[in-house]
């Protein structure tokens, strides 16, 4: 259950002192260590996977109330974030692949979503991401249960897991950014793929075919297509009473016969004295979600028993493999017939250049032919243009990388000549994304002619044209996380330091975010050093911990101390790293951090410039703001 | 602000110790800038490193005067009594660079 993914929930692990030793980096000696960032990298690849709105009939939600939960989707929340298994997944070329493992994301029904968004839009005319106040409590309350670990670890001078809380910090502020089920016309990424209908065994075959015809006739809004959502049903059934698992697989039958559609048979144990196990609480839920779950309906601590969870996980398996991937890959092979096939060839190129400049009335031509609604600002669901969106993000999810971002080109040229800003900015940021995702070293020259001008643009268009404040933040973020995950420091941390300067500079964040994104401007120079010196310096750091395991009293030699001589320490690394550059970030976050209110982070961020800062006269002296800070942090951590 | 540029100046010596190698000149220009504040260097034949932090961008004047703090500079080297890489105490010293940051800058 405890996946690499659930950094985040580490207070919820530590709480109910569950070992957290696979998710504290192991090796001390580890210099520039990019692991969060590859966390981050991965959270990438969860968030941006397959919606999957869940529905359940009333008698398989009191099956799920039986546990705690108060609704299916709540009980199968946890269980989308991450999903060991090969999967096989063919690409644009019909080339298989695996996939070591997947997501879904679970939601809450179609007509639910659409309907508490219709609201808040109602509330703040404008569609954004997260709401600042609410994302700003939600970390303050992280911050506050993850002190008194904090606290211990510092005791304890375990740094390891010091460091690990330190860093689950930011990967929490980074899982809420991405986190978002916001139905929008230009992110398609966030339009469900497939529908899950869960009946109980109990529930007669009339109810089933309700619930599918609801379903089908959802009034969605004029940019999503209800045909392509995939509807699937589960059917549960209690394994305790063997009746059911007959009525089960009759009623599968039923419907598969009846209504066309595929059902799945989920067997739950409700025997109370069958081993249990505590789910963690789900990593990609949204801000809001979260704090719900917290505030207004804790749900304690949901327990199932271990083979419902694998169950579980073994049906969660079939259908993706057996009919999501595959209904993904169809419809992209669709798609890519209709739209991208016509346009790649040469006759639909003579004959789209023809019509661009023989055509009849060049005046009028360009608004006819557009299909973007320039009242609503959206595509409709059939449009060439959505058409192309969607492929690209099916295949985004389906990590066909290349494919995406070239798909995502085509839609960004559309975009730009019908002026639909917020879909363009959405595509654009989407292609730097696939770009970064799918590469792990980028030349120079396609960061400075590709990435950087898609991420200056997008977030340009963002904050200025469509005042999505929080898409921007959202989008240079990412960015800049994937530039960290790239081999060479050197050459990709500048960029990733500029985005994340952006960040700050845009003032896109509340008090809370902004010492996060300094704190993580620290961590981005610390990364920021040559291959070389990183060599050196992870080999002197073995070398020391060799030293500490061995026997001590081996006599010291002293070497002939020339007092004349400027003793140089690190002469192997001089210009390749940015230490300093490091401590100063950590400094500034430190006084952004706030001494009073703060004190246990300002001095974790002081303890990290320890060894830049120690002995030096500048910093030392007691009027100086590294001095001053640690005095009153320590005066307050004690207090 | 004041209070952070010690704290600035020094996290500039990464980029110093970076371009060092690259110019053959002494004088480095403006090597780095924080949220509108330049710094300039200067490398001493004995790398020791000179860095002024300041708000307008004036190269000539800032080479005029690294040039003559260097000659300050070599005068203090000159003193035996004086260690490398120990602090310059003298006040004639201070005095001195203070005059020549009144004529250049």
């Amino acid at each position: 259950m405890e996946s690499y993914l659930s950094i985040s929930n580490l207070p919820f692990f530590l709480d109910r002192g569950i070992t957290i030793d696979n998710l504290v980096e192991q090796k001390q000696s580890n210099v520039a260590s990019k692991k969060t960032s590859i966390d981050c990298k991965r959270l990438v690849t969860c968030a941006f996977s397959p919606q999957i709105t869940v529905t359940s009939s009333a008698n398989a939600d009191n099956l799920a109330s039986d546990f705690g939960f108060h609704s299916f989707f709540q009980l199968l929340k946890p269980f989308g974030d991450h999903i060991q298994h090969k999967f096989q997944i063919k690409d644009s070329q019909l080339v298989s692949r695996t996939a070591d493992d997947f997501s879904v994301r679970f939601t809450r029904p179609l007509s639910d979503l659409l309907s508490i968004q219709e609201a808040e839009i109602k509330e703040r005319n404008k569609v954004q991401l997260f709401n600042q106040h609410s994302f700003e409590l939600l970390l303050g309350e992280y911050i506050q249960a993850i002190n008194p670990h904090l606290r211990n670890a510092q005791k304890a001078n375990d740094i390891r897991l010091q460091s690990t809380l330190k860093s689950s910090m930011y990967i929490k502020f980074f899982t809420k950014l991405l986190s978002s089920s916001l139905l929008t016309s230009f992110e398609s990424l966030n339009h469900p793929v497939a529908s899950f209908i869960v009946i109980s065994a109990d529930d007669p075959y009339d109810e089933a075919r309700r619930l599918l015809i609801e379903f089908k006739s959802t009034k969605v809004p004029d940019f999503m297509n209800i045909e392509d959502i995939l509807p699937l049903f589960i059917i549960v059934y209690d394994e305790v009473k063997e009746t059911d698992q007959q009525k089960a697989f009759q009623l599968k039958d039923h419907i598969k016969k009846q209504l066309f559609t595929d059902a799945f048979t989920l067997g739950i144990s409700t025997n109370k004295e069958a081993k249990s196990q505590l789910l963690s609480p789900p990593v990609l839920s949204s801000i809001d979600e979260e704090l719900q779950n917290t505030h207004l309906t804790s749900i304690g601590n949901p327990t199932l028993p271990v083979s419902t969870i694998t169950s579980i996980y073994q049906v969660l398996k079939d259908v993706i493999q057996r009919k999501l991937i595959p209904f993904m890959e169809k419809k992209i092979a669709t798609w890519d017939d209709q739209v991208i096939t016509p346009r790649k060839s040469l006759t639909g190129r003579f004959f789209s250049v023809s019509k661009k400049y023989f055509g009849k009335n060049p005046q009028n031509n360009n608004e006819q032919s557009s299909n973007y609604n320039i009242e609503r600002g959206s595509y409709g669901f059939g449009a060439v243009e959505s058409l192309t969106r969607k492929l690209a993000d099916w295949s985004f999810m389906l990590r066909d990388y290349r494919y995406a971002y070239t798909s995502y080109e085509l839609a960004k040229k559309d975009f730009l000549s019908d002026k639909a800003w917020a879909h363009l900015a959405s595509c654009q940021e989407m292609a730097a994304i696939s770009l970064l995702m799918g590469a792990t070293n980028i030349t120079s020259k396609i960061k400075n002619d590709t990435i950087d001008p898609l991420v200056d643009s997008s977030n340009y268009t963002f904050l200025s044209r469509c005042g999505l404040k929080t898409y921007a933040l959202r989008s240079i973020l990412i960015v800049s996380e994937l530039f960290c995950t790239l081999r060479d420091g050197w050459t990709s941390a500048p960029a990733a330091l500029k985005w994340v300067q952006k960040a700050i500079d845009d003032k896109s964040v509340g008090k809370i975010g902004r010492s996060l994104l300094l704190e993580r401007m620290s961590y981005i120079n610390s990364i920021y050093m040559s291959s070389q010196a990183k060599i050196i310096l992870s080999k002197k750091a073995q070398d020391n911990e060799k030293e500490n395991e061995e026997d001590k009293d081996k006599e010291e030699y002293e070497p002939i101390f020339n007092e004349q001589k400027i003793v140089k320490e690190n002469m192997g690394t001089i210009g390749f790293t940015n230490n300093r550059k490091a401590a100063l970030w950590n400094l500034l976050a430190a006084k952004d951090w706030d001494p009073v209110s703060q004190p246990l982070q300002v001095q974790i961020c002081l303890n990290s410039t320890e060894d830049t800062y120690g002995g030096k006269i500048f910093a030392e002296r007691d009027s100086s703001l590294y001095q001053r800070l640690l005095t009153v942090s320590q005066k307050h951590v004690r207090d | 602000m004041k209070e952070l540029n010690p704290f600035i100046l020094h996290s500039s010596l990464d980029i110093v110790e970076d371009i060092q190698w690259k110019t053959s000149q002494l004088y480095l220009k403006t090597i780095d800038n924080f949220y509108g504040y330049y710094i300039s260097g200067f490398l001493t034949s004995g790398n020791i490193k000179f860095l002024l932090i300041h708000e307008t961008k004036n190269e000539e004047s800032i080479r005029q005067f690294f040039n003559d703090l260097n000659d300050l500079y070599v005068k203090v080297l000159l003193n035996p009594f004086y260690k490398v890489n120990d602090a310059i105490t003298s006040p004639v010293f201070d005095l001195k660079v203070k005059g020549f940051a009144k004529k250049y800058l």
